[in-house]
């Protein structure tokens, strides 16, 4: 009788000696004679002995379960009987030895070829086998890879930028998880203020008096309002009256100069005035804008392989220049100067519209805008500001994005740079719905790299993390400048 | 022609990626036509399969321009693979063991399963805040690993009651001690189970690093490279990131199933 250990049910033998009969091993100790079945498989792999012996406990318990043979003696007699049986020992033997197979007497070979021989039938056979075990070493290269990457600092190591948030990078330099960052104030003060950091470079240092964050208005809104240059004109005034409000009421002995420092506190979110008096100094307020500069800012962005050159081909630009002549314009900043001191009765728009603006968080850069904002110089001429959906945004980039693209912002401030990149590479160019056009300048300067205080040198930040406000942000571009100017390599 | 079932089933999945592609194609050229627009969507954003291979082929390796160095999409798979494969092998090592004993003793199941109960449910993408605040670093190996040790305790507690009752007795017949049935019986009846846990948990994992990493900074990562080319406006590159985190996740699955195969004989 043989019993199938897997299915328990009784099976019949047909022996035929020239096929592998399979393993069953006989329990010594019965009246009958009662096999037990393993599956083939198992013995093809070459299992200790005792892999064996315990299937066959198995085995023998299942026939105490089903079969129909009365036990003469106890069972746990019966099962030490068996494995100490000399039929046992033979039989486990065999089993570990190779499941009684019947085997080919094979011709001597070279063991290097018998080696290659059997590599190859291997390969063959188990080629999906092998495909895993392929991967598998591509993973642990891959690891590989990534560790050695880590822990060889090299001399050639950039320094790594990270997308952060004004707030984080106060906090990890001060926790040592980067090393500096570049940021517009008031970070940089704050940093400096509670101890944290401390200035490495002004971006002053990095390129005299740079354009930083404009005024823009997107072209749809332009388009679909009527009076929309009367009303860009009134915004270039405002600008201009908040920037020269600013410039004055910086001096310390001006009487301004506590509401300054008050508007300075709420927009930038801080609560300390020494903060407040160090990021206003780093900040020089101006409210033209230039082609030349811009020339050289897209001229910039352009040697850094920031454009998608398929975009640049499509917009139909001939070169930075070009570029730049269509990107700003003066007419506006010109109006105002001349409205200056105009009544304001007789400049202010006879029906009040409504403007959505954007801006950027905590930005002091865009201090004329809250200024102008509080102290009602856009509700004077005639203008009510509402801030735009999503505003105040966490960079300019997001802003290009989701605020001038989505149409959610008809004017807004922001760095240059986001508003010469997405203007070629977000902008669709059949329906040019990413198209903003500068129309007056906010600041010039105050964007500082801080760094940790055991740092010296921008060379000292190599393979290390600086906090960055994002890809395509006017920081960036700056950092790019400076690592230039080192010679140094910087990753984004 | 005479197919059989398996070249069938290949041609028509083939089939079926072609006609996805060709779709995405057509819709996006109707849409650039004006013929065809769905409100509040912008469609005309969307690059074609050509710009995304285009992209994908552009941004594989590292690009230099002056100072800026773009790690290329090759440097952000290592980087997020090595993530994944960190927290996979602290999961393992830390899910199986709890596993089997919280499987295998009542006592210490009762003791761990209301944590583990709960603990389970909260998804891995609300453990990042706490991540960046207490993680100085490794924040994203914390994620993952929080991602793949549940499904692999899980699984093994599953794996482990399923052993058979009678291999257990026979185990214990044969006088073998607590430890070696657990050693020698419960861990290779339970083990295609853990690896089952293992390839889920590894998938969720895989999922839960591109999520981190958008969120926990670092240089380098497939989630942050994705959501810088968003920013860069460059959604050509994004897009085939994205292609490049779907085919890498099939990957994955496809060749742990195939180690399973390979490893463990004793089950079909």
């Amino acid at each position: 009788m043989v019993i199938d250990i897997f299915s328990g049910k009784k099976i019949k033998i047909v022996k035929n000696n020239k096929q592998p009969i399979g393993c069953f091993h006989g329990i010594a100790g019965f009246g009958k004679k009662i096999m037990i079945k393993i599956p083939v498989y198992l013995c093809e792999r070459k299992y200790p002995a005792y892999f064996y012996l315990f299937f066959r406990a198995i085995g023998f318990i299942y026939i105490r379960e089903i079969s129909q043979v009365k036990f003469t003696q106890s069972w746990v007699a019966i099962l030490v009987k068996s494995i100490l049986s000399p039929h046992t020992a033979q039989a486990s033997r065999k089993l570990s030895f190779g499941c009684m197979h019947t085997r080919k007497k094979r011709k001597p070979l070279n063991s290097v070829i018998r080696i290659y021989i059997m590599l190859t039938r291997e390969i063959m056979n188990n080629s999906i086998k092998i495909l895993s075990v392929v991967i598998f070493v591509i993973f642990a290269i891959f690891l590989a890879g990534c560790l050695q990457s880590n822990q060889s600092p090299a001399v050639s190591e950039p320094i790594n930028l990270v997308k952060m948030s004004g707030q984080e990078m106060v906090q990890k330099l001060g926790t040592g998880e980067i090393a500096g960052f570049i940021m517009w104030e008031p970070y940089p003060a704050i940093a400096v203020t509670k101890g944290i950091g401390k200035n490495l470079i002004l971006s002053g240092k990095i390129w005299k008096d740079h354009p930083c964050c404009v005024v823009a208005y997107d072209q749809d809104w332009y388009k679909s309002t009527n009076n929309s240059d009367e009303i860009l004109k009134r915004m270039a005034l405002v600008q201009l009256k908040s920037v020269e409000y600013i410039n004055n009421a910086k001096q310390s002995d001006s009487k301004d100069h506590n509401e300054l420092i008050n508007f300075t506190m709420q927009f930038g979110g801080l609560t300390d005035p020494a903060a407040a008096n160090l990021s206003l100094a780093d900040v020089e307020f101006v409210y033209n804008t230039n082609i030349p500069d811009t020339t050289t800012f897209i001229q910039k962005v352009q040697d850094f392989g920031i454009f998608v050159p398929e975009k640049w081909n499509q917009s139909g630009y001939k070169n930075a220049s070009d570029y730049a002549n269509s990107l700003v314009t003066n007419k506006y900043v010109d109006w105002a100067i001349n409205n200056k001191d105009a009544n304001l009765s007789g400049i202010s728009l006879k029906e009040p519209v409504t403007i959505r603006y954007g801006y950027l968080i905590n930005d002091i850069h865009e201090l004329p805008f809250y200024v102008g904002w509080q102290k009602g110089y856009y509700k004077d001429l005639g203008i009510n500001i509402s801030i735009a959906e999503g505003a105040p945004f966490q960079n300019g980039a997001f802003e290009m994005q989701k605020g001038f693209k989505g149409n959610t912002i008809d004017i807004g401030s922001l760095g240059i740079p986001p508003v010469i990149i997405h203007r070629i590479n977000s902008n669709d160019f059949s329906t040019d719905d990413a198209r903003v056009e500068v129309i007056a300048g906010m600041n010039n300067e105050g964007s500082i790299i801080v760094v940790a205080s055991n740092i010296t040198s921008l060379k000292d930040l190599r393979g290390k993390t600086v906090g960055y406000p994002g890809p395509g942000t006017i920081q960036q571009v700056l950092f790019l400048m400076a690592a230039e100017k080192e010679g140094l390599r910087v990753s984004s | 022609m005479k197919f059989d079932t398996r070249k069938k089933e290949l041609l028509i999945n083939l089939l079926s990626l072609v006609v996805f592609v060709i779709l995405w194609q057509g819709v996006l050229i109707l849409t650039r036509e004006g013929i065809f627009n769905i409100p509040f969507i912008r469609l005309r954003d969307i690059p074609t399969p050509v710009e995304t291979w285009h992209a994908l082929l552009g941004s594989l390796f590292t690009h230099i321009n002056g100072p800026n160095l773009t790690y290329g999409i090759y440097n952000h798979v290592f980087a997020s693979m090595e993530r994944v494969i960190e927290g996979g092998i602290i999961a393992f090592i830390i899910g199986v063991p709890v596993g089997i004993g919280v499987g295998y003793s009542k006592l210490i199941g009762n003791i761990f399963n209301p944590i583990i109960e709960i603990i389970r449910n909260m998804p891995p993408m609300a453990w990042i805040p706490l991540a960046i605040f207490i993680f100085v670093s490794g924040g994203s190996i914390f994620i993952v690993f929080i991602g793949v040790v549940f499904p692999i305790i899980l699984n093994t507690i599953q794996g482990v009651r399923s052993t058979d009752e009678r291999l257990l007795d026979a185990a214990r017949t044969l006088g073998a001690s607590e430890s070696m049935i657990v050693t020698k019986v419960v861990i290779p009846s339970a083990f295609p189970s853990i690896m089952t846990g293992l390839r889920i948990g590894l998938g969720v994992g895989w999922m839960a690093i591109v999520a981190a990493e958008m969120v926990i900074k670092s240089p380098v990562g497939l989630g942050y490279f994705i959501w810088n080319m968003g920013d860069l406006g460059r959604y050509a590159e994004m897009i085939a990131g994205m292609i490049v985190i779907g085919v890498i996740g099939y990957l994955m699955n496809i060749s742990i199933l195939l180690l399973q195969r390979r490893f463990i004989k004793w089950v079909d």
